[in-house]
């Protein structure tokens, strides 16, 4: 014979684990979701992209300075590297206006181009070679 | 006595998720990483395409072609197409180059001028001249199909002398394309 005792005895058991498996269960799907949230907010960056991305702000920012167009189109290598120095260590780079011959070592490469300078137009290409330490 | 097993399931059944997605994290993404660098990419190439427009004067007008067609050879997905327009007295040329890797064919309805309208079927990597007369200032339209539906490109400019370009170009990666339009006065 089942007591009255043992009634209110098993209902608070099974309620209390009830309970627990709901918060079990809403743990998990909070879990769940601040994953998906997580690894869906934005595609996904690589330390290269940044690299690229900040060698290209590097060089707009030298292009807009103009000291860095004037040397490119003076062909003098020297002023382009004195250029260059400012913003980039470890790195090596090319002017060219229609085939680059490139580097055989293994770099991250930054294309920037540009038209002409003054009144001149005739189109060049500057790849800087962006090595890692 | 065997433990009945209660929300450890859920648990599981995250780990295991956490596992799956991490590993094919990047494949769930339409537009690879480089996207962004190409984006800077196109920046500079508006930019020069504008600091080009800038120097293309009448005897100068094969500037933008060959500036278009140096991007081509140099930079994957780029496509473009651009309006130079010179006036002079009154009357103007209207230069249309293609550089959409498809050929166009269209027609170039302008406001006030004589003829009111051209017809035009330029060829990929081809410029096409047409003449107008008139004063004051002028709305064209260029309206053109490159074997898709038809797009609607529309400026204006005044016949006083000046040049003005409409440019359109892009980058085209993967199913993404990125693009700029423009106009620009030289004066």
């Amino acid at each position: 014979m089942i007591t009255s005792n043992q009634v209110a005895s098993n209902s608070a058991k099974f309620g209390k684990k009830g309970i627990t498996y709901t918060i079990e269960a809403i743990i998990a799907i909070g879990l769940l979701a601040a994953i998906v949230l997580f690894l869906f907010q934005s595609p996904p960056e690589t330390s290269l992209d940044l690299e690229k991305q900040n060698a290209y702000f590097a060089l707009s920012a030298l292009d807009a300075d103009g000291a860095l167009r004037e040397a490119v189109f003076n062909g003098s290598t020297a002023a382009v590297k004195a250029e260059l120095d400012k913003y980039f260590q470890n790195y090596d780079f090319e002017l060219c206006s229609d085939v680059c011959f490139g580097t055989t070592v293994q770099a991250q490469i930054v294309e920037y181009y540009m038209s002409g300078w003054k009144e001149s137009y005739n189109p060049k290409k500057l790849r800087v070679f962006l090595f890692r330490p | 006595m065997k433990r009945k097993s209660k929300g450890q399931i859920f648990v599981v059944g995250v780990v295991l998720l956490v596992v799956i997605l991490a590993l094919f994290r990047e494949s769930f993404f339409v537009n690879p990483p480089s996207t962004m660098t190409s984006d800077d990419l196109l920046d500079n190439i508006e930019k020069e395409f504008r600091y080009t427009a800038g120097i293309s004067h009448k005897a100068q007008a094969d500037r933008l072609s060959n500036l278009s067609s140096f991007f081509r050879s140099n930079v994957d997905g780029f496509e473009g197409l651009y309006m130079i327009v010179f006036t002079e007295a009154a009357e103007y040329t209207v230069h249309t180059g293609n550089f959409l890797r498809a050929k166009i064919d269209g027609e170039i309805d302008v406001s006030g001028s004589s003829p009111s309208s051209e017809t035009i079927s330029v060829a990929d990597g081809s410029v096409q001249i047409e003449n107008f007369d008139a004063t004051g200032n002028v709305t064209l339209e260029l309206t053109y199909t490159a074997g898709g539906p038809d797009i609607s490109e529309e400026f204006n400019f005044d016949t006083d002398g000046h040049t003005t370009v409409f440019y359109d170009i892009a980058i085209k990666e993967n199913d993404k394309v990125m693009r700029r339009k423009g106009t620009v006065l030289i004066v």
